[in-house]
């Protein structure tokens, strides 16, 4: 009889206990989540390609911007008033020359 | 010598560059030839503004034509650049490219200037034709500045 009474009590004991175990259990799958996260780090590296990528069109573009936009100022003409200017017409230096055609 | 020895040295190495700009103002002192040259590059820069340096470097290369050019000879030359020679003719003929010539004239007049040729860089008034050296040492000097 007091056999069969301990061994009710350990299962009753068991039974109490068992729900006591399983919020170990909960942290390890907390635990898990953030291991994900790692991996959205790596995934940040990926930037660094196309960051790359992206400098060489803009020097090229800037390369191409400079060719097509100088002057020929050695045939570029404007007029101011009564005169034929030749070349820049903001140039730094402008040499007047007051000649006869004779 | 300055139109045809010089200044092709300094379009190349400083008006193609952008640092120097030209500008040419004609002097009618040396009788019809003179007025009907002046004319005829300001006839050709009346069709297309290039076309008045390039007549008057043709002008300078066919200097020795002009003492007794006609108008005729100046519609050939129109021709030779590619310009509409009976557009040119009538427009030799216009008393607003005369009042033109001579507006030109008297401002240079009125500086004081009276040597032939005589240049203005910057303000800087340059009497007589120079060698492109002194002209490049002259340009160097005021980019430096």
């Amino acid at each position: 009889m007091m056999q069969t009474l301990m061994r009710w009590s350990v299962a009753l004991l068991a039974l109490l206990l068992l729900p006591a175990c399983r919020p170990t259990a909960e942290p390890v799958a907390e635990l898990s989540t953030p291991t994900v996260a790692p991996t959205e780090t790596v995934a940040s590296i990926e930037p660094t390609p196309t960051l790359a990528e992206a400098t060489l069109p803009p020097t090229s573009a800037l390369t191409a911007t400079v060719v097509s936009e100088t002057p020929a100022w050695a045939s570029t003409v404007t007029i101011e008033g009564d005169y034929y200017v030749l070349g820049n017409p903001a140039a730094p230096l402008r040499l007047i020359d007051y000649s006869d055609f004779l | 010598m300055h139109v045809l020895q010089v200044e092709p040295q300094l379009v190349e190495n400083y008006v193609a560059t952008g640092q120097l700009s030209l500008v040419f103002s004609p002097v009618v002192e040396l009788g019809a030839g003179s007025l009907l040259a002046s004319k005829t590059a300001e006839c050709a820069g009346q069709q297309n503004p290039l076309a008045f340096w390039q007549m008057h470097e043709l002008l300078f290369a066919e200097q020795s034509q002009l003492w007794n050019a006609t108008p005729e000879l100046m519609v050939q030359f129109a021709t030779e650049l590619g310009l509409d020679g009976n557009q040119l003719q009538s427009c030799l003929a216009d008393p607003a490219i005369a009042a033109k010539i001579d507006r030109m004239f008297q401002a240079r007049n009125a500086l004081g200037i009276r040597t032939r040729p005589s240049f203005d860089l910057n303000g800087q008034i340059i009497q007589g034709a120079l060698p492109y050296a002194n002209f490049a040492q002259l340009l160097d000097q005021a980019l430096a500045q």
